[in-house]
Protein backbone atom coordinates (compact mmCIF):
# COMPACT_ATOMS: atom_id res chain seq x y z
CA UNK A 1 0.00 0.00 0.00
CA UNK A 2 1.32 3.30 -0.43
CA UNK A 3 4.14 4.56 1.42
CA UNK A 4 2.55 8.09 1.65
CA UNK A 5 -1.31 7.30 3.35
CA UNK A 6 0.26 7.06 6.74
CA UNK A 7 -1.23 8.50 10.11
CA UNK A 8 0.73 12.18 10.59
CA UNK A 9 0.15 14.20 13.62
CA UNK A 10 -0.70 17.33 12.52
CA UNK A 11 2.22 19.83 14.19
CA UNK A 12 2.37 23.29 16.10
CA UNK A 13 2.86 24.85 12.81
CA UNK A 14 0.02 23.92 11.44
CA UNK A 15 -2.14 24.46 14.80
CA UNK A 16 -0.91 28.02 14.49
CA UNK A 17 -1.59 28.44 10.77
CA UNK A 18 -5.14 27.12 11.76
CA UNK A 19 -5.55 29.62 14.13
CA UNK A 20 -4.15 32.54 12.47
CA UNK A 21 -6.74 31.94 9.69
CA UNK A 22 -9.39 31.92 12.14
CA UNK A 23 -8.52 34.98 13.69
CA UNK A 24 -7.68 36.34 10.23
CA UNK A 25 -11.05 35.15 9.04
CA UNK A 26 -13.16 36.38 11.83
CA UNK A 27 -11.63 39.70 11.78
CA UNK A 28 -11.97 40.11 7.72
CA UNK A 29 -15.71 39.47 8.12
CA UNK A 30 -16.23 41.90 10.98
CA UNK A 31 -14.27 44.94 8.64
CA UNK A 32 -16.45 43.35 5.72
CA UNK A 33 -19.72 43.76 8.01
CA UNK A 34 -18.45 47.59 8.91
CA UNK A 35 -17.97 48.56 5.24
CA UNK A 36 -21.02 46.72 3.68
CA UNK A 37 -24.28 48.86 3.52
CA UNK A 38 -25.84 46.10 4.30
CA UNK A 39 -23.69 44.69 7.02
CA UNK A 40 -24.64 43.94 10.49
CA UNK A 41 -24.54 47.19 12.16
CA UNK A 42 -22.52 45.74 15.25
CA UNK A 43 -23.24 49.18 17.12
CA UNK A 44 -27.33 48.84 17.18
CA UNK A 45 -26.84 44.57 17.34
CA UNK A 46 -24.54 45.31 20.52
CA UNK A 47 -26.85 47.50 22.34
CA UNK A 48 -24.01 49.88 22.30
CA UNK A 49 -26.36 53.05 21.10
CA UNK A 50 -28.20 52.42 24.05
CA UNK A 51 -25.56 53.15 26.54
CA UNK A 52 -26.55 56.48 27.96
CA UNK A 53 -24.39 59.36 27.01
CA UNK A 54 -22.56 61.99 29.70
CA UNK A 55 -24.04 65.23 30.28
CA UNK A 56 -27.41 64.30 29.12
CA UNK A 57 -28.71 64.94 32.53
CA UNK A 58 -29.53 61.03 32.86
CA UNK A 59 -27.99 59.64 35.33
CA UNK A 60 -24.94 57.12 34.88
CA UNK A 61 -24.77 53.85 36.56
CA UNK A 62 -21.89 54.73 38.52
CA UNK A 63 -22.88 57.72 40.07
CA UNK A 64 -25.83 56.15 41.49
CA UNK A 65 -23.97 53.79 44.09
CA UNK B 1 3.69 5.20 -8.18
CA UNK B 2 0.24 5.11 -9.24
CA UNK B 3 -0.99 4.83 -5.21
CA UNK B 4 0.53 7.90 -5.02
CA UNK B 5 -1.39 9.61 -7.73
CA UNK B 6 -4.40 8.12 -5.79
CA UNK B 7 -3.63 10.33 -3.11
CA UNK B 8 -2.75 13.20 -4.75
CA UNK B 9 -5.89 13.44 -7.03
CA UNK B 10 -7.74 12.72 -3.84
CA UNK B 11 -6.59 15.69 -2.25
CA UNK B 12 -6.92 18.28 -5.40
CA UNK B 13 -10.47 16.90 -5.85
CA UNK B 14 -11.21 18.08 -2.09
CA UNK B 15 -9.30 20.98 -2.09
CA UNK B 16 -11.09 22.23 -5.36
CA UNK B 17 -14.49 20.99 -4.56
CA UNK B 18 -14.67 22.17 -0.66
CA UNK B 19 -12.93 25.21 -1.10
CA UNK B 20 -15.03 26.37 -4.01
CA UNK B 21 -18.26 25.42 -1.81
CA UNK B 22 -17.05 27.30 1.58
CA UNK B 23 -16.24 30.44 -0.71
CA UNK B 24 -19.65 30.04 -2.56
CA UNK B 25 -21.43 29.59 1.57
CA UNK B 26 -19.38 32.47 2.42
CA UNK B 27 -20.08 34.37 -0.74
CA UNK B 28 -24.02 33.69 0.47
CA UNK B 29 -23.50 35.45 3.76
CA UNK B 30 -21.56 37.90 3.12
CA UNK B 31 -24.15 39.29 0.97
CA UNK B 32 -26.69 39.41 3.41
CA UNK B 33 -25.37 39.11 6.72
CA UNK B 34 -28.49 40.26 8.65
CA UNK B 35 -30.40 37.33 6.82
CA UNK B 36 -27.60 35.17 8.19
CA UNK B 37 -28.15 36.47 11.61
CA UNK B 38 -31.73 35.68 11.88
CA UNK B 39 -31.06 32.19 10.59
CA UNK B 40 -28.35 31.87 13.30
CA UNK B 41 -30.49 33.28 15.75
CA UNK B 42 -33.90 30.85 14.75
CA UNK B 43 -31.10 27.76 16.03
CA UNK B 44 -31.94 29.35 19.64
CA UNK B 45 -28.22 28.28 20.31
CA UNK B 46 -26.76 31.76 20.84
CA UNK B 47 -27.62 34.59 22.42
CA UNK B 48 -26.30 38.30 23.01
CA UNK B 49 -23.20 39.94 21.62
CA UNK B 50 -21.98 36.60 20.49
CA UNK B 51 -24.92 36.52 17.70
CA UNK B 52 -24.15 39.33 15.91
CA UNK B 53 -19.96 38.95 16.35
CA UNK B 54 -20.90 35.00 15.37
CA UNK B 55 -23.31 35.99 12.16
CA UNK B 56 -19.78 38.43 11.17
CA UNK B 57 -16.73 36.21 12.01
CA UNK B 58 -18.69 32.74 10.40
CA UNK B 59 -18.76 33.82 6.38
CA UNK B 60 -15.34 35.48 6.91
CA UNK B 61 -13.60 32.54 8.79
CA UNK B 62 -15.31 30.05 5.73
CA UNK B 63 -14.26 32.83 3.05
CA UNK B 64 -10.27 32.61 4.52
CA UNK B 65 -10.30 28.66 4.64
CA UNK B 66 -12.42 28.72 1.60
CA UNK B 67 -9.95 30.45 -0.18
CA UNK B 68 -6.61 29.26 1.57
CA UNK B 69 -7.88 25.31 0.01
CA UNK B 70 -8.86 26.58 -3.66
CA UNK B 71 -5.14 28.78 -3.87
CA UNK B 72 -3.45 25.64 -2.42
CA UNK B 73 -1.97 27.62 0.20
CA UNK B 74 -1.44 26.41 4.29
CA UNK B 75 -3.75 23.76 3.23
CA UNK B 76 -3.58 21.21 6.02
CA UNK B 77 -4.15 23.96 8.38
CA UNK B 78 -7.19 24.80 5.95
CA UNK B 79 -8.84 21.64 5.91
CA UNK B 80 -8.52 21.71 10.00
CA UNK B 81 -10.59 24.83 10.48
CA UNK B 82 -12.93 23.80 7.57
CA UNK B 83 -13.40 20.20 9.70
CA UNK B 84 -14.01 22.51 13.31
CA UNK B 85 -16.32 24.82 11.04
CA UNK B 86 -18.19 21.67 9.62
CA UNK B 87 -18.65 20.00 13.51
CA UNK B 88 -20.18 22.84 14.93
CA UNK B 89 -22.35 22.74 12.14
CA UNK B 90 -23.17 19.32 12.97
CA UNK B 91 -23.78 19.90 16.19
CA UNK B 92 -26.19 22.52 15.73
CA UNK B 93 -28.17 21.38 13.08
CA UNK B 94 -27.77 18.06 15.47
CA UNK B 95 -29.28 19.76 18.56
CA UNK B 96 -31.96 21.64 16.37
CA UNK B 97 -33.39 18.73 15.15
CA UNK B 98 -33.54 16.77 18.15
CA UNK B 99 -35.76 19.93 19.50
CA UNK B 100 -37.81 19.14 16.60
CA UNK B 101 -37.33 22.53 14.94
CA UNK B 102 -37.99 23.29 11.31
CA UNK B 103 -36.02 26.17 9.97
CA UNK B 104 -34.05 26.39 6.26
CA UNK B 105 -30.59 25.06 7.55
CA UNK B 106 -28.72 28.86 6.99
CA UNK B 107 -25.96 26.72 5.09
CA UNK B 108 -26.07 29.07 1.55
CA UNK B 109 -28.63 32.16 1.11
CA UNK B 110 -27.28 32.56 -1.85
CA UNK B 111 -29.92 34.58 -3.90
CA UNK B 112 -32.31 34.04 -1.14
CA UNK B 113 -32.28 29.96 -1.40
CA UNK B 114 -29.63 27.33 -1.58
CA UNK B 115 -28.08 26.75 -4.87
CA UNK B 116 -30.14 23.91 -6.24
CA UNK B 117 -28.14 22.52 -8.67
CA UNK B 118 -31.40 21.87 -11.22
CA UNK B 119 -30.59 25.49 -11.94
CA UNK B 120 -27.61 24.13 -13.70
CA UNK B 121 -28.15 23.25 -17.46
CA UNK B 122 -29.44 19.66 -17.85
CA UNK B 123 -26.03 18.71 -19.98
CA UNK B 124 -23.60 20.17 -17.53
CA UNK B 125 -24.65 18.03 -14.85
CA UNK B 126 -25.01 15.14 -16.94
CA UNK B 127 -21.17 15.69 -17.72
CA UNK B 128 -20.65 16.44 -14.06
CA UNK B 129 -22.33 12.89 -13.45
CA UNK B 130 -20.46 11.53 -16.23
CA UNK B 131 -17.16 12.71 -14.92
CA UNK B 132 -18.00 11.38 -11.41
CA UNK B 133 -18.67 7.90 -12.70
CA UNK B 134 -15.17 8.27 -15.15
CA UNK B 135 -13.57 9.23 -11.78
CA UNK B 136 -14.99 6.39 -9.95
CA UNK B 137 -14.16 3.91 -12.55
CA UNK B 138 -10.38 4.82 -12.90
CA UNK B 139 -10.22 5.13 -9.05
CA UNK B 140 -11.47 1.82 -8.34
CA UNK B 141 -9.56 0.11 -11.09
CA UNK B 142 -6.26 0.73 -8.62
CA UNK B 143 -3.96 -2.69 -9.22
CA UNK B 144 -4.78 -5.72 -6.67
CA UNK B 145 -3.73 -9.10 -5.57
CA UNK B 146 -7.37 -10.54 -6.91
CA UNK B 147 -7.48 -10.98 -10.71
CA UNK B 148 -8.31 -8.64 -13.02
CA UNK B 149 -11.50 -9.40 -14.69
CA UNK B 150 -12.63 -9.45 -11.11
CA UNK B 151 -11.71 -5.97 -10.64
CA UNK B 152 -13.54 -4.70 -14.08
CA UNK B 153 -16.53 -6.55 -12.81
CA UNK B 154 -16.94 -5.02 -9.05
CA UNK B 155 -16.56 -1.92 -10.66
CA UNK B 156 -19.15 -2.15 -13.26
CA UNK B 157 -21.42 -3.16 -10.21
CA UNK B 158 -20.57 -0.57 -8.54
CA UNK B 159 -21.21 1.90 -11.55
CA UNK B 160 -24.19 0.64 -12.76
CA UNK B 161 -26.15 0.92 -9.17
CA UNK B 162 -25.05 4.27 -8.62
CA UNK B 163 -25.49 5.14 -12.09
CA UNK B 164 -29.26 3.52 -12.06
CA UNK B 165 -30.12 5.17 -8.86
CA UNK B 166 -29.29 8.70 -10.22
CA UNK B 167 -30.83 8.32 -13.88
CA UNK B 168 -34.16 7.30 -11.50
CA UNK B 169 -33.54 10.32 -9.41
CA UNK B 170 -33.22 12.90 -12.11
CA UNK B 171 -36.03 11.35 -14.80
CA UNK B 172 -38.76 11.56 -12.37
CA UNK B 173 -40.33 13.43 -9.10
CA UNK B 174 -40.66 10.24 -7.02
CA UNK B 175 -43.01 10.33 -4.28
CA UNK B 176 -41.12 10.33 -0.55
CA UNK B 177 -41.38 6.73 -0.24
CA UNK B 178 -39.60 6.15 -4.09
CA UNK B 179 -37.34 9.04 -2.68
CA UNK B 180 -36.28 7.39 0.58
CA UNK B 181 -36.55 3.79 -1.00
CA UNK B 182 -33.62 5.26 -3.39
CA UNK B 183 -31.42 6.98 -1.07
CA UNK B 184 -31.20 3.84 0.83
CA UNK B 185 -30.33 2.06 -2.26
CA UNK B 186 -27.56 4.58 -2.74
CA UNK B 187 -26.46 3.92 0.69
CA UNK B 188 -26.80 0.35 0.75
CA UNK B 189 -24.29 0.40 -2.78
CA UNK B 190 -22.06 2.55 -1.24
CA UNK B 191 -21.70 0.31 1.65
CA UNK B 192 -21.68 -2.94 -0.39
CA UNK B 193 -18.32 -1.01 -3.07
CA UNK B 194 -17.08 -0.53 0.94
CA UNK B 195 -17.08 -3.74 1.80
CA UNK B 196 -16.19 -5.41 -1.86
CA UNK B 197 -12.72 -3.22 -1.37
CA UNK B 198 -12.74 -4.66 2.68
CA UNK B 199 -12.95 -7.99 0.38
CA UNK B 200 -10.47 -7.73 -2.38
CA UNK B 201 -7.68 -5.51 -0.20
CA UNK B 202 -8.66 -7.64 2.47
CA UNK B 203 -8.70 -6.35 6.36
CA UNK B 204 -5.27 -6.85 6.85
CA UNK B 205 -4.26 -4.44 4.04
CA UNK B 206 -7.34 -1.55 5.06
CA UNK B 207 -6.43 1.81 5.19
CA UNK B 208 -8.04 4.47 5.58
CA UNK B 209 -7.06 6.13 2.53
CA UNK B 210 -9.54 3.54 0.83
CA UNK B 211 -12.54 4.63 3.12
CA UNK B 212 -11.33 8.09 2.35
CA UNK B 213 -11.48 7.95 -0.97
CA UNK B 214 -14.58 5.72 -1.16
CA UNK B 215 -16.15 8.76 0.89
CA UNK B 216 -14.50 11.35 -1.95
CA UNK B 217 -16.63 10.13 -4.28
CA UNK B 218 -19.70 8.75 -2.47
CA UNK B 219 -19.87 12.88 -0.69
CA UNK B 220 -20.28 14.51 -3.77
CA UNK B 221 -22.68 11.60 -5.20
CA UNK B 222 -25.05 12.01 -2.51
CA UNK B 223 -24.39 16.11 -2.49
CA UNK B 224 -26.19 16.31 -5.65
CA UNK B 225 -28.38 14.06 -4.94
CA UNK B 226 -29.84 15.62 -1.93
CA UNK B 227 -29.82 18.74 -3.92
CA UNK B 228 -32.40 17.26 -6.99
CA UNK B 229 -34.32 16.92 -4.58
CA UNK B 230 -34.60 19.74 -2.36
CA UNK B 231 -35.64 22.91 -4.50
CA UNK B 232 -35.23 26.38 -3.02
CA UNK B 233 -34.47 27.18 0.88
CA UNK B 234 -32.59 23.73 2.34
CA UNK B 235 -34.43 22.69 4.99
CA UNK B 236 -32.85 21.44 8.16
CA UNK B 237 -32.78 17.66 7.99
CA UNK B 238 -31.07 14.53 7.67
CA UNK B 239 -29.96 15.58 4.44
CA UNK B 240 -28.12 18.47 5.76
CA UNK B 241 -26.22 16.90 8.55
CA UNK B 242 -25.17 14.22 5.89
CA UNK B 243 -23.85 16.31 3.45
CA UNK B 244 -21.76 17.66 6.13
CA UNK B 245 -20.54 14.83 7.31
CA UNK B 246 -19.36 13.87 3.92
CA UNK B 247 -17.57 16.64 3.86
CA UNK B 248 -16.01 16.12 7.15
CA UNK B 249 -14.63 12.78 7.19
CA UNK B 250 -12.46 13.54 3.73
CA UNK B 251 -11.46 16.89 5.62
CA UNK B 252 -10.32 15.07 8.94
CA UNK B 253 -9.19 12.60 6.68
CA UNK B 254 -6.13 15.42 5.06
CA UNK B 255 -5.70 16.92 8.40
CA UNK B 256 -4.32 13.26 9.70
CA UNK B 257 -3.44 11.42 6.32
CA UNK B 258 -2.88 14.36 3.91
CA UNK B 259 0.08 14.26 1.56
CA UNK B 260 3.49 15.81 3.21
CA UNK B 261 4.00 18.00 0.76
CA UNK B 262 0.72 19.61 1.67
CA UNK B 263 2.22 20.90 5.47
Amino acid sequence: MASNIQFRRPGWRSLAWALAMVLWGALMGLGLNQVSSVGINMTIALGLDQAPSTGSGQAQPEAKR
Amino acid sequence: MKSRGVTVWFWQAFRLGVGFLFVLAAAGKLRDPVKFMGGMDQYGLVHGPILPLGAAAIPGIELAAGLCLLLGWRTRAAAGVISGLLLMFIAAMGAAMAKHLELDCSCFDLMGSDPSLTALPPALLNAALAGLALALHFLTSEPSTVARPWIWRTSFAKLLALWTAFVLLRASEPAAWVQHGLQALLLVSGLAWLALDLFRFGWSTLRWGVIGRDALILGPLFWLMLYKLSDGPSILGWGTILRDVAMLLPALWLVFYGPAEEA
